[in-house]
């Protein structure tokens, strides 16, 4: 049984969520006899190609070509198809849940006449059957379902889920295959003109272990002023509900939720926030929640471990003079 | 430009947790009382469309699937700027099969002929899964660009910004091209009262499903994703309160019992 | 004998009939072209009840409705009133005594006549020199565009002064032939002596001088009906004639079948709304009283009455030009304006109207209002993000359903509030406890309850409201039951005066007086009251518009003693600012209305507030905290009573 996961560089490094791919990749490999591998498309491939043999793929196919230096859907559905023909097709292909995973998998599925599930938080596999599980939580997270998909391969996006990456095993007589295909430009169907990033200063929520969240409470841009400092006082990062970003008060890039971002903080401060399903599918597994809150009889308090009932303007400044005493 | 947008007919997104309940191992039931609508992201894909045809000319046509009590709501949101409106009626029709259903819109895409842009919510509030547009790129074998947040019309081609893991990526798509659209930017306009009367003279048409089969549809093929069961989770967590006689004693006591638990 | 012969000492006295014609003539011509316009209003339809509006309007007219506020100007207003109602009527009888053979003014008769005439047009002189005297020495009225205002005061004036100059005159000629004139006709006393003792008497002439002056004078008062102020003296009896069942809080019906959807430019309200609208003297009452006014909203009543009053154009939309669209929005449906209005001119009503056509025909909505509008269209209820059901709230006290229930006697209404909104869910769940502590045999309708669309409707979304109220009407006639009780003011007030519940033999009572009336028949044993000082707030929709003030005090009595009145309070309460839509709008512009109330309430150094509505519950709570008074504790009635049962 193969077991794939395609795997992303960011400058020539592996990512957080490609070496989570490969933690869980790996499991199911050693617990059902399977043998793990790794897909690179793209120009960084040879560098990330050797870290991958770390990760514990046997097998790495490396696939580089100068148009696939830019991700563009077809392009890429295009390059692993060809891939799978001049290789065998693996068992489980696995993705992050991220712009790649939403852009290229169903595509990919539907060309591959096979199907996908997106946004899973879980994969199983089951012997009687031979075929892989996802959980995949729906309706708003207030249902959590189990899927599968008919045909080979099997796709799956993974959220990223904090997973416990120490698993390794380096793998014997690993092979790095290069696969050389044909990539025409007139097959481009998008460009890239320009990318932006995210404010200097501003860490990836994804990675950081504090994060103090305003939601709808918080009222105007200026409260988000207040949050950012507590935030910097604890040495963490700012996040918000869709309300707080559909209202303008901060960018989308802060989102949390079932469509923003899946953060994994260690301390998560919801100020402001309602608590509802969506919001906490993006926070959940945090490990400390601490909700500061003017109603008290908001579904947040059932959601979050620590609570303080009152306006959040008069407790943050509060919070952040009792951070900056601890620091010193 | 003729701008396809597809809307899917889901029970409401803010359903209370209560109102779900699971038959079988997978069957999820929604308590009769739940209201069914288009969902949020589906009506920022209406409103995109329209702001492209108010700025570019065009047409806007609204295509939806499941015809079952759609009529009233698809006028209501013909009632806000849309041309006409197909429904393409499938008595097989599941909504939780997100490929059976790009592969009917794809048929129907084609049916209609000369589209240049398809609109899609980047989710459908009940699957959740995001499937259905770059599938039904797929099918169509056009480009594709998924959660988008917004989109222009600059010197003749498209221009679209897409939220991506740390920013943005602002991309130049060739048509046609099937994009999915997120709701920071598009908020779909009220629709008065005169403009629903007004659109209930609107086209509608309806299809039948046999009309739409070509060789891509296999009648009677497994579904390429299935859901086997489901269930509902407990999420209730403990919570302490923490009180105190001003808010600074609050505070104080916050930060004191995250000390005695080791979080600080 | 004494007596009076009319045309006295004039030559050519005929020629006041036709000037009393051409008058007449000019006036109708300026109030046919008023006419026209209102006939361009949508017709309504008969109403035959003329006896009774004629009395009701007399009834208004002698009461003198503007002597509520600004008590000086009412007073001298009234001098005015009446001392041209008396002195119009002594005109009347010496005309019908000079064409009847039999006079009937001679002797004491006479005497009678001629004194009430003197004293009322000293009081009207009185009077209207105040009035002139308040607006251009003590109020420094503006002198440019005060045309018409200072010919409405002036010309009455002149016209009492050259009454009392010809009586003067006259008397100082003929001084024989009127003994007892210095008691009769003691206000020109004055002016007989000054004339007689320079000789001026003997001057017939001057006599004269002053009796055309005066008739001219009268005459051109007359024609001023049509052109100043002074039409108010023919629009204001007019439309108290329409309006004599006015009733507060009471919107127009409209046929959306016929696309009437509300109010664009003039020309689509109803006639008597124009004559509503003609009728406003700017008397500036609402403006006093309104809580957006007071706080500095765009909005004032008063200037929205004579922005339209003032429009020439009837085609052209109102909203945008005269009126600004943010004032329109700034309306909270207190209807204190309406309460207060001294014309009965109800600005509440046309605010509503020209909401419903900004809604129903253009879509325009602010966007504060968009999210609750969309979520009472999708979901039926306009608190979006609650993530609740319409039983949610209940959970864990089996509370019986009407659907398994089918007949009972009370049905408890609990409406969208109090199932959705997590400090109202408390108040429902406290009646809930109550009404099963008094063994009352009650259901609720759980998830067969829509919204009763009072908000809806004051919003301007007639076509939800009727939509809503047709699907409630046919559901509550599915059960049998006597009585619906409901902790909700608005919906009480939709339920009670707009569902006509009451036709169909249903009673609609409020919780108050509901919980008070149990009281009364023991059913509810309290403790003694609890000592914390407490203030009652009263909502609008139970207080001004429906008249309950009494039953809530009752029962905040009986739990605590030392209930204190505050400043306004009862019909001069001053809203929460949570009505027509305020409690989802963010205060922009101005001050926070429910701050305002909130600083009114806390005059009294109180620690409790007790209202009895779910809306001003979420604005007071609101305000405290944000004027850092969160340790004052805001308790519907209800909540109270629970607190004090006896056997908990």
């Amino acid at each position: 049984m193969k077991i794939a996961v395609y795997a992303e560089a960011d400058k020539g490094s592996v990512t957080t969520e490609t070496k989570e791919l490969f933690a869980l990749g790996g499991q199911l490999a050693g617990a059902y006899n399977g043998e793990l591998q790794g897909i690179v498309l793209g120009s960084c491939c040879l560098a990330a190609g050797e870290q991958l043999i770390q990760l514990g793929a046997k097998t790495i196919y490396t696939v580089e070509h100068p148009l696939l230096d830019s991700f563009e859907t077809r392009l890429y559905a295009r390059a692993l198809i060809a891939l799978f023909q001049k290789h065998t097709t693996p068992d489980l292909l696995l993705f992050s849940h991220n712009q790649t995973g939403r852009d290229l998998v169903p595509f990919l599925a539907v060309q591959l006449k096979a199907g996908a599930c997106l946004d899973c938080t879980d994969l199983t596999f089951n012997e009687k059957t031979g075929l892989f599980h996802g959980v995949h939580p729906f309706y708003g997270g207030n249902v959590v379902g189990l899927y599968t998909t008919n045909n080979k391969p099997q796709l799956f996006t993974m959220r990223k889920g904090g997973r416990d990456c120490t698993y390794q095993s380096v793998a014997n007589n690993t092979e790095i295959i290069p696969v050389s295909i044909e990539l025409n430009s007139t097959q481009i169907l998008a460009r890239v003109i320009k990318r932006t990033f995210a404010p200097p200063g501003e860490d990836k929520l994804e990675d950081a272990s504090v994060i103090v969240s305003g939601g709808r409470g918080i009222g105007g841009t200026e409260g988000f002023a207040l949050l950012r400092e507590l935030a910097a006082a604890l040495g963490g990062t700012v996040g918000a509900s869709r309300s707080a970003v559909d209202a303008g008060w901060i960018e989308a890039e802060r989102q949390i939720g079932l469509t923003g971002k899946f953060v994994n903080p260690d301390l998560y401060i919801a100020v402001g926030i309602s608590g509802a399903t969506q919001h906490m599918a993006g926070c959940s597994t945090a490990k400390t929640i601490i909700a500061v809150n003017r109603d008290p009889e908001s579904p947040i308090f059932r959601r979050a471990h620590y609570g303080i009932i009152a306006d959040y303007k008069n407790i943050i400044p509060l919070m952040i003079k009792k951070s900056q005493r601890q620091k010193c | 430009m003729r701008i396809v947008v597809c809307i899917k007919l889901v029970p409401d997104p803010e359903a209370p947790v209560s109102a779900f309940s699971i038959e079988e191992p997978e069957k999820v039931v929604i308590e009769d009382y739940v209201p069914w609508f288009f969902g949020p992201y589906d009506e920022s894909a209406i409103e995109a469309a329209l702001r492209l045809k108010e700025e570019y000319g065009g047409e806007v046509i609204l295509l939806s699937l499941d015809p079952t009590d759609i009529g009233e709501k698809m006028v209501e949101a013909m009632a806000t700027g849309a041309d006409r409106s197909i429904l393409v009626e499938d008595r097989n029709y599941d909504r939780t099969d997100s490929y059976g259903a790009a592969r009917t819109l794809a048929a129907a895409i084609r049916k209609i002929g000369h589209v240049d842009l398809v609109l899609c919510g980047r989710q459908a509030s009940d699957t959740d899964a995001g499937i259905v547009a770059p599938a039904l790129a797929g099918f169509l074998d056009c480009a594709s660009v998924a959660v988008v947040r917004s989109i222009s019309n600059t010197n003749g081609s498209l221009v679209v910004e897409q939220q991506s893991g740390e920013g943005t990526r602002t991309l130049e798509v060739f048509l046609p091209a099937v994009l999915s659209v997120t709701s920071e930017n598009y908020t779909l306009r009220y629709a008065s009262l005169a403009s629903i009367m007004e659109a209930a003279e609107k086209e509608v048409q309806v299809w039948e499903i046999p009309e739409l089969l070509s060789e891509n549809l296999t009648p009677g093929e497994k579904p390429y994703l299935r859901c086997l069961s489901a269930q509902i989770p407990d999420t209730g967590v403990e919570c302490k309160i923490i009180d105190g006689d001003s808010e600074e004693a609050k505070v104080n006591n916050l930060f004191a019992e995250l000390q005695r638990d080791r979080i600080l | 004998m004494l007596s009076r012969e009319l045309f006295w000492g004039i030559q050519y006295g005929w020629l006041t009939y036709l000037l009393a014609l051409l008058t007449l003539a000019v006036l109708a011509h300026l109030w046919r072209l008023k006419v026209k316009e209102w006939r361009n209003g949508k017709d309504e339809g008969a109403d035959l009840d003329w006896r009774g509006k004629v009395c009701k309007t007399l009834g208004h007219l002698i009461g003198q409705r503007l002597l509520g506020e600004k008590k000086a100007v009412g007073i001298a207003h009234l001098l005015v009133f009446y001392g041209f109602v008396v002195l119009f009527i002594g005109t009347v009888l010496l005309m019908l005594d000079s064409h009847l053979d039999q006079h009937f003014l001679k002797g004491y008769i006479f005497v009678s006549y001629k004194l009430i005439l003197n004293i009322f047009g000293l009081l009207a002189l009185a009077g209207i020199t105040g009035l002139i005297f308040r607006r251009y020495i003590l109020m420094k009225a503006p002198g440019e565009s005060d045309g018409q205002n200072f010919l409405t005061l002036v010309l009455p004036f002149l016209v009492l002064l050259t009454g009392f100059l010809v009586e003067g005159s006259r008397l100082a000629i003929a001084v024989e032939d009127n003994p007892g004139w210095q008691f009769w006709a003691f206000p020109v006393y004055p002016v007989v002596e000054f004339m007689r003792s320079t000789n001026l008497a003997s001057l017939g002439w001057i006599h004269t001088l002053f009796w055309w002056v005066h008739m001219v004078l009268a005459f051109t008062m007359i024609t001023a009906l049509g052109w100043t102020n002074l039409s108010h003296i023919l629009s204001v009896p007019l439309n108290l004639f329409y309006q004599a069942w006015q009733q507060p809080g009471r919107l127009r019906e409209i046929n959306l079948a016929e696309k009437d959807f509300g109010v664009s430019g003039l020309k689509d309200f109803t006639r008597t709304q124009l004559i509503s609208v003609e009728a406003c003297v700017n008397a500036g009452r609402c403006e006093m009283n309104c809580p957006a006014f007071n706080s500095n909203k765009p909005l004032s009543p008063r200037a929205l009455m004579m922005a339209m009053k003032q429009y020439g154009d009837t085609e052209s939309p109102l909203v945008g030009k005269q009126i600004n669209e943010e004032a329109l929005w700034a309306c909270t449906t207190c209807g204190a304006c309406q309460k207060k209005c001294p014309v009965l001119a109800n600005p509440v009503e046309k605010i509503i109207d020209l909401r419903r056509y900004q809604v129903m025909a253009l879509g325009s909505l602010p966007p504060g209002l968009q999210a609750p509008m969309l979520s009472l269209q999708k979901r039926g209820h306009p608190w979006s993000g609650a993530n609740l059901s319409r039983l949610d709230w209940a959970r864990g006290l089996d509370v019986p359903l009407a659907a398994k229930k089918k007949e009972f006697d009370v049905l408890f209404w609990v409406g969208c509030t109090g199932a959705l909104v997590e400090r109202n869910i408390k108040v429902s769940r406290t009646i809930v406890e109550l009404l099963r502590h008094c063994r009352v045999d009650f259901a609720i309708l759980g998830q067969e309850e829509s919204c009763t669309c009072h908000m809806a409707r004051r919003l301007g979304n007639e076509y939800l409201y009727q939509m809503n109220a047709k699907k409630n009407i046919a559901r509550l006639q599915q059960y049998t039951f006597k009585t619906i009780i409901t902790a909700c003011p608005h919906c009480y007030h939709t339920l009670k005066n707009e569902y006509s519940l009451e036709q169909e033999g249903l009673q609609v009572v409020s919780h108050v007086v509901f919980f008070r009336d149990l009281i009364k028949r023991d059913l509810l044993q309290l403790k003694q009251n609890s000592g914390k000082k407490l203030t009652y707030h009263d909502p609008c929709y139970y207080g001004r518009i429906n008249q309950i003030f009494d039953a809530p005090r009752e029962l905040c009595t009986l739990v605590d003693g030392s209930l204190v009145e505050a400043a306004k309070s009862r019909e001069e309460a001053f809203c929460c600012g949570g009505g027509g839509g305020g409690i989802w709008q963010d205060d922009k512009s101005g001050d926070r209305i429910n701050e305002l109330r909130v600083k009114q309430l806390l005059e009294n150094n109180v620690e409790r507030i007790a209202t009895s509505c779910p809306f001003c519950m979420q604005m007071l709570e609101s305000a405290l905290s944000s004027v850092g008074r969160g340790e004052v504790v805001v308790r519907d009635v209800v909540e109270l009573l629970m607190e004090q049962l006896k056997d908990r």
